[in-house]
């Protein structure tokens, strides 16, 4: 279809053709001092190179080349230009390709080829203490929206020939670039083949978030549950990596993908390995009881007060009879008003700016807090329920979403069967979550097993000089 | 059908045919925290006395109000029913503690009682009968409390130190229902009576009376009571006050623990029961100003302590064999148990060999601690 021709002319035509109505395309026409027929032209797109290089690296030498010139490109990329990378192309679908990415292109008059140099320059944003995982000991850096920062961030941490970076690219409109990530012969040959798989069947036209790759990849199934983690940290995915895990990064994300991903791991956090190890299980103990608090504490409650009072101490039941006395909404009612009602809370307070958070705050913990128990709208034990279980969630931020699904499918079935039903949703969400694999691993593996040797890094995390890393899959 | 839908099925069978039905708000009910049981002599009617919780306050405050109702029934259950009639609210019985039954219906039949608590859905097994030693179980019902306002939360606090005190059986109606069932059991419920305090009137749980199948036979006092626990091993705590000399001097030893063994032997065909007794104590008071810390004070002690005691429960046992002949310490169930042939040819008739067997006593007191001091106040100090 399109074809470089040899005329100068024709040629800068043809690419304004193909940008029209693009205004950012920069179109620079020079000629060389000593011999103004040699005429050249360089295109490259405003905003995504380096000006300095192309001013410095590309024209002015050519303007002040004194010796012969050579009418061929090979000349000018060997000896005239000053960039460290340089390619010749006479592909013109390649060419523009390069154009949109941020490399210049050179012309020149008489030839129908041109060259590619490498100017990608654009500002990017400073590496930062990541906001979400965030530490008190260890490292503070965080992954940044540019790929190559973020490649050179692990490649700085595990300085090996075995780390391998495989580039792709996703998005027949955004072109993204996208990269795995692994360590050859710890990660399986079979979970990169796989995940390399997946990725080249994505269609897409446009991919913003590693949480897209997320969802287009991960095992197709209608499970609450995510198949793969993710964090912005680069610790924690050389830790992730050296386990024979793999990450996927984007551009533009400052997520990295880890797969497969093991239920374990949502209980797991960089500061268990950083502290005393036996600080590090009690704080993981701590964070697998916030989740079954989280998940249960509301339902179990509901059910006992509803339908087993017998259970409950007399003194506690006469403290929970006396707070509920003139609380207009049933039981069930109440917790699912209030549970509603924090979720707001939460959203308000992650979406609204920085200076009308701290009004949530006060409005939150007022009208939900004291008002609404003194209105007898709500009873001050069922203030307690949902505040420690929502507090709770809060602390597994991975599986949040999660355990408020959880929780709420949780609740109904005590609403309807008491306890009874509690145990029955507990028995599915089991029997769901054992029959889960990410890929090709089972989402459960290592929890359920009976031998103390494999527990070592799942409820307790054992010392350093006691576990060796566990590798997925079982090979060393 | 296709196989999911079978599996649904399934499901819906499972949870619909096997859940809970009793969807209840809390405050829908009325906590019953104590039951008072009497019949009328004349109508023969039970009379049904019990303790419900309202609660005020609400919001931040907690408030609450005990109330006592009565109703009427020719059966126990008609007349649980026939509160209703006096309550807003339907009364719940998962969390009654205690009932008080009068010494007219013990006298005459507990069983009826025990079948009513057995059947009820909420009433727990765990709970305790006592028996009144008053003319009437609601009297007691009637009594002030001292320190709190609910009698569930008084008596339950109360029950649990009674072990320190030693002088009343801990026994659930879960196994009051076995032993009125067995033969060979005969069960010893505690009592609770009436006494004057500052011109006031407060209820007293001490002492005990015993059962022959579900009717009540006799009252044993409270030291009677304390000897029957250590016959049947369940002295946790409690004091002894040894006599040590003509005056009536005594020594006090605090039971830190004891293990009470029953042997059962046959010598020539004979039944030898032997009760061994091993209390753990400390010297926690001493009147007669004697030095019972040396090794040779502590000797004399022990010496006088197991003598005592041994006297004092062989005593005991030997009223009980004459009085009522009811094996109220479960010998027969220990023979039962270890020698089943030879029950099977004295079970028929073992209230008769009980009465006239010859028991052995035997006391081994270990003094183990004097408490604070070593020499007793009042020895002079060299």
């Amino acid at each position: 279809m399109f074809n470089l021709t040899s005329s100068l002319k024709e040629n800068i035509k043809l690419f304004k053709d193909i940008f029209r109505n693009d205004n950012t395309l920069v179109t620079r026409e020079f000629q060389n001092q000593e011999n103004p027929e040699y005429r050249f032209c360089i295109f490259y797109m405003d905003g995504m190179v380096d000006a300095n290089t192309i001013t410095n690296n590309i024209i002015m030498p050519i303007m002040q080349i004194q010796k012969d010139i050579i009418k061929s490109m090979d000349f000018f990329a060997m000896q005239v230009i000053l960039s460290s990378e340089v390619k010749k192309s006479q592909e013109f679908m390649e060419i523009v390709d390069s154009i949109i990415s941020g490399d210049t292109i050179i012309l020149a008059e008489g030839l129908s080829e041109a060259l590619i140099v490498s100017t990608k320059g654009y500002k990017t944003r400073n590496i930062e203490e990541p906001q979400i995982e965030k530490t008190i000991r260890g490292p503070k850096e965080g992954f940044t929206e540019s790929l190559i920062i973020n490649i050179s961030m692990i490649r700085r941490k595990l300085q090996t020939r075995d780390l391998k970076f495989e580039y792709k690219t996703i998005g027949t409109k955004s072109q993204t670039k996208a990269c795995i990530c692994y360590l050859k012969g710890v990660a399986e040959e079979e979970i990169i083949n796989e995940v390399n798989r997946r990725i080249d069947a994505i269609e897409i036209d446009g991919i913003l978030d590693v949480k897209y790759i997320h969802e287009l990849i991960d095992e197709r199934g209608q499970s609450i549950f995510e198949m793969s983690g993710e964090t912005e940290k680069p610790d924690i995915l050389a830790s992730k990596l050296l386990e024979g895990r793999i990450g996927i990064f984007l551009d533009g994300t400052p997520d990295v993908m880890t797969v497969p991903l093991l239920f374990i791991e949502n209980f797991q956090a960089a500061e268990d390995y950083y502290t005393n190890y036996y600080f590090g299980t009690i704080r993981r103990l701590i964070r697998m009881l916030g989740f079954i608090i989280t998940t249960s504490f509301p339902a179990i409650y509901l059910a006992l007060v509803t339908y087993h009072k017998e259970v409950l101490p007399a003194p506690l039941v006469l403290s929970i009879f006396s707070s509920r006395q003139g609380v207009p909404f049933s039981t069930a009612v109440e917790l699912l008003g209030l549970f509603i009602a924090f979720e707001i809370l939460i959203e308000a307070g992650a979406r609204a700016p920085g200076y009308i958070g701290q009004t949530i705050g006060i409005v939150g913990a007022l009208v939900i807090g004291s008002a609404a128990v003194e209105a007898r709208l709500v009873s001050s034990a069922m203030i307690i329920v949902v505040g420690i279980s929502s507090v709770s969630s809060l602390m597994l931020l991975d599986i949040k979403s999660q355990s408020v699904i959880l929780r709420f499918m949780f609740i109904l079935c005590s609403a309807v069967f008491g306890i009874f039903g509690y145990i029955m949703a507990l028995t599915t969400l089991f029997i769901h979550l054992f029959s889960l694999k990410s890929y090709g691993v089972l989402y459960m593996s290592t929890i359920n097993s009976i031998y103390g040797k494999d527990l070592k890094d799942t409820y307790i995390r054992g010392p350093r000089w006691y576990i060796e890393r566990i590798k997925l899959g079982g090979k060393k | 059908m296709s196989r999911n839908n079978l599996l649904l099925g399934l499901i819906i069978l499972t949870v619909f045919l096997s859940g809970c039905w009793d969807y209840r708000e809390i405050e829908d009910v009325f906590l019953v925290s104590t039951i008072a049981l009497d019949k009328d002599k004349n109508t023969k009617e039970y009379i049904l006395n019990v303790e419900v919780i309202d609660a005020g306050g609400g919001g931040a405050s907690i408030e609450l109000n005990p109330i006592v109702m009565e109703a009427r029934g020719i059966t126990i259950v008609e007349a649980v029913r026939n509160l209703i009639s006096l309550t807003t609210k339907t009364p719940y019985w998962s969390h009654v503690s205690i009932i008080i039954i009068s010494q007219d219906i013990a006298r005459e039949d507990i069983t009826p009682v025990l079948d009513w608590i057995a059947r009820s859905p909420e009433l727990q097994l765990k709970l305790r009968i006592f028996i009144s030693k008053e003319e009437t179980a609601k009297e007691i019902l009637n009594q002030d409390l001292k320190f709190t306002k609910i009698r569930i939360f008084e008596y339950e606090n109360m029950r649990r130190s009674f072990k320190y005190l030693s002088k009343l059986p801990d026994i659930k109606v879960n196994k009051v229902i076995n032993e009125v069932q067995r033969k060979e059991l005969y069960p010893v419920l505690p009592t609770v009576g009436i006494i004057d305090l500052h011109g006031q009137t407060a209820a007293q749980f001490i002492g005990s009376a015993y059962f022959d199948k579900g009717r009540l036979i006799g009252i044993l006092e409270p030291i009677d009571t304390m000897k029957y626990l250590f016959i049947v091993n369940q002295i946790e705590g409690g004091v002894l006050t040894i006599p040590t000399d003509e005056d009536d001097k005594r020594v006090t030893l605090d039971i830190n623990r004891n293990h009470t063994r029953i042997d059962i032997d046959l010598i020539d065909g004979e039944i030898q029961i032997s009760v061994d007794i091993k209390p753990v104590v400390n010297i926690s008071e001493v009147d007669d100003g004697i030095d019972y810390t040396s090794a040779e004070g502590r000797t004399i002690l022990k010496e006088i302590s197991d003598r005592y005691l041994e006297n004092e429960i062989k005593i005991f046992i030997e009223k009980m064999q004459k009085e009522s002949g009811l094996d109220i310490f479960a010998f027969g169930s220990k023979i039962m148990k270890k020698h089943p042939n030879i029950w099977k040819e004295v079970g028929d008739s073992w209230s008769e060999i009980f009465s006239d067997l010859d028991i052995k006593v035997t006391s081994d007191i270990r003094i183990k601690s004097s408490q604070h001091t070593t020499t007793p106040i009042g020895v002079e100090v060299e």
